[in-house]
Parts: C-alpha cells; sequence; structure tokens
C-alpha cells in the first residue's frame, strides 16, 4: 500500500476517534448538567430539640478541624427571622458530641440579630474555668471606619439583616455566607464574604484564654456534632436558636479543606446562581457538600445529614 | 462587674467606655447593661452576671423574642461597642 493511502487512513481514523471522544465529552458534560438540580432547600423548624433538628455525627472526623488548620464553610441562606428577635440564631455548628459545652471541640457561625453581627467562633473549653476560643463579628449598619467593608458587603444599609431587609441576594432572595480560616490560630485569621463581596477580617475580634491553648488544644479524633440552624446539643441546651421562623431557609452548605480564597469565593458564587460545587476549581479540597435536593444526603463525604421532626426539605 | 436594668435616659448619661455589655428592651424603653460603673438611678442591679442572665429568662417577654432569655456567654462576649451604640 502507498504511503499516501495509509496517511490518508490514519488521518481518517484519527478524526474517526476525535469525532468520537468529542461526543463522549459532550454527552458526559450534558449528564454532569442535567444530574445538578437546585430546587430545593432545607427548614430549621422553630421547635427545639434533637427530635427536631438537622443533624449528623462526624464519626470519621471528616471535619475535625483543630485550631492550626485551614477551612472554609458556606452556605445560602433565606432570612426569615423579623428585627424583633432580640437574639440570636446559630446557622452551623459543629462541637464535640455529648458536651457540656458549646465551644469544646467546636466551631460555630450565628447571627446576633439584636446587634446585627455575624459572629464565629471556634475553640475549647473543657471545664467551667479552662476554656479559650477565637471569636470574630461582623456587622453591616455602620457605614464608618471598620465596619464599612462589612457595610458594603451586605447592601443592608443602616437597617439589621431581616425577612424584611436581605441586603444583596441572589433571584432567590438568599445570600451566599462564606467563612474562611487561615491556618494561623488568631482571630484575625477568619474571614467573611456575602455572596461575593469580602467584608474582610472581623472588626470585633477577641482572641480569648491564650494562656490555656497548649492545654486543651481542638481534638482532631473527637466526634463533633454538626448542626444546621441551631445552636447543636451540650448540657441542657438541645438545638434551639433557631430564629423565630421557621421561613429561615437555607441551601447548598459546603465545607472546604483549605481558606478558599477571594477569587475562589467570587466563583463559587457563580454571579448568584448556586453552582455544582464538585466542579469548583478548588474541588480537590471539597470535603463536604449537601444540596438539600429531597435529603440530607451528601454529594461529597458520608456523613449524612438527618432531618427530624418538624424540620423539612421544601421548595427553595 | 456591675450588672443593671436602666431606662434609656438613664443610659445616655452613664460612661459608655466603661460599658461592656449592652442589650435594649424589645420596648426599646430599657437597657440592660454591664459595666465598671457606679449606677446610682437604675430600674434593677443583680448580683452576678447568673442572676442578670436567670432575670432575662424568666421576664424574656421583655427581653427576647423566642421565648428564651440573654444567656451568660452573650453578655460576657458580645461586646458593646460604644462608636456605634451597639
Amino acid at each position: 500500500m502507498a504511503i499516501g493511502k495509509i496517511n490518508t487512513l490514519v488521518l481518517a481514523s484519527i478524526k474517526k476517534i476525535n469525532t468520537l471522544a468529542q461526543d463522549s465529552w459532550a454527552a458526559v458534560n450534558t449528564l454532569a448538567h442535567v444530574t445538578f438540580t437546585n430546587t430545593k432547600a432545607v427548614s430549621k423548624t422553630i421547635s427545639t430539640g434533637t427530635s427536631n433538628a438537622i443533624t449528623f455525627t462526624d464519626t470519621d472526623d471528616t471535619f475535625n478541624f483543630t485550631e492550626s488548620e485551614a477551612w472554609t464553610i458556606s452556605f445560602w441562606v433565606k432570612a426569615g427571622w423579623d428585627v424583633n428577635l432580640n437574639t440570636n440564631i446559630h446557622f452551623i455548628t459543629g462541637h464535640k458530641n455529648n458536651t457540656s459545652y458549646q465551644v469544646e471541640d467546636g466551631i460555630k457561625i450565628a447571627y446576633l440579630e439584636n446587634n446585627n453581627r455575624i459572629q464565629v467562633r471556634y475553640g475549647n473549653k473543657t471545664t467551667s474555668s479552662n476554656t479559650w476560643y477565637k471569636d470574630a463579628q461582623w456587622l453591616f449598619h455602620s457605614n464608618s471606619g471598620a465596619y464599612a467593608a462589612g457595610y458594603a458587603a451586605a447592601g443592608l444599609g443602616a437597617t439589621y439583616w431581616s425577612a424584611a431587609n436581605r441586603g444583596y441576594v441572589n433571584g432567590d432572595n438568599y445570600t451566599m455566607i462564606t467563612i474562611t480560616k487561615a491556618a494561623t490560630n488568631i482571630a484575625s485569621s477568619l474571614k467573611l464574604y456575602w455572596n461575593a463581596n469580602a467584608a474582610g477580617s472581623a472588626p470585633v475580634q477577641n482572641d480569648a484564654g491564650t494562656a490555656n491553648i497548649g492545654t486543651i488544644p481542638m481534638s482532631a479524633t473527637d466526634d463533633r456534632l454538626w448542626s444546621v440552624g441551631s445552636r447543636g446539643k451540650y448540657g441542657s441546651v438541645d438545638q434551639d436558636k433557631a430564629g423565630n421562623s421557621s421561613a429561615t431557609l437555607y441551601n447548598d452548605v459546603t465545607i472546604w479543606d483549605k481558606e478558599l480564597s477571594a477569587s475562589e469565593v467570587t466563583s463559587l458564587y457563580n454571579s448568584g446562581t448556586v453552582m455544582d460545587a464538585t466542579t469548583h476549581s478548588a474541588q480537590s479540597n471539597l470535603i463536604g457538600n449537601w444540596k438539600w435536593e429531597g435529603n440530607g444526603n451528601a454529594t461529597v463525604s458520608n456523613d449524612n445529614f438527618t432531618i427530624a421532626g418538624g424540620s423539612a426539605i421544601v421548595n427553595k | 462587674m456591675n450588672y443593671y436594668i436602666i431606662t434609656k435616659e438613664t443610659f445616655e448619661l452613664v460612661d459608655k467606655s466603661q460599658v461592656h455589655f449592652m442589650r435594649k428592651s424589645l420596648d426599646k424603653t430599657k437597657r440592660l447593661i454591664a459595666t465598671t460603673e457606679d449606677v446610682e438611678e437604675r430600674i434593677r442591679k443583680f448580683n452576678n452576671i447568673d442572676t442578670c442572665s436567670s432575670y432575662t429568662f424568666t421576664n424574656h417577654s421583655s427581653w427576647v423574642g423566642d421565648g428564651t432569655g440573654i444567656e451568660t456567654w452573650e453578655i460576657e462576649e458580645i461586646t458593646y461597642i460604644p462608636e456605634i451604640d451597639d
């Protein structure tokens, strides 16, 4: 066979293979898009107790961040509370299971409605007097000095965050709240993003109990109880502080084992369209992803949330 | 630390630099404060942080909207910021 004929056959074969490969890849992409839907969210009832909670216990230590590790927790929330709540709403908490104190091996993200602040705290507390924590608080209603970044990020104006004043939201009235932490064990290592808007390090920071850090580091092995929409279970407290309206909804929750950069948070915000986080550029650091599309099962990790009692999957 | 309930008007007269915690009542007419100052004109004084917190649970309808109360960790950690009065 002539060399020219062979070349023609080879080229034809390569073209055929390319066509088949492109068709296959298109089919994979189509399938990926078909499988990602975002029509549901989860509602935490204002009824208290484990029997009404949204929880899982992390028995395989996937999310056992210590004080010297970087992490990111991101979630979408649709504010349903009103301005007369005058207390706090716990968005996400993770702390040692069956413990006496909230912050024992704990991380919490809460909204302090009476002060219009988001509070993030991590730390450890093993006795009534043996405690340390790093605490960061961002407020959103003062457009001056250290508070101006939060004011600009949230878009709430001088009025507090509530169902009647949700600030910058996407088309479904949700806000993506993202907390990042650098590896350094200090309150200033915590940063807040409102959607893709950076509020930076907190204007209110507390580095409390530093002297005890060496004696009670956060455990990498204790099982932690993670809760959405309430503050967990410890002492006599059992899954309260959900706010005063079950109209508060939570959508896609992601946990990452790195401090996402500002550009990575912008990418995750995706111009307000909830994205498939498994396609994010930092997906190799995505260790937890819950979409609430029909249940509390994880897309990433093997830790599925139990949605109990009056808490429920609802239309977003 | 001293723990008081005072009126809104009295609060305007206290030394804000000594106030560590402040919570408005739901009707905005009263202030529950933790301060290092001795305040004579008060509605109520508490012996310690625990009795202060406990009072708000008993009288929650005046202080919180979810039927609970103001907890000790809130009084200890949610720092009053004088320049924004919050």
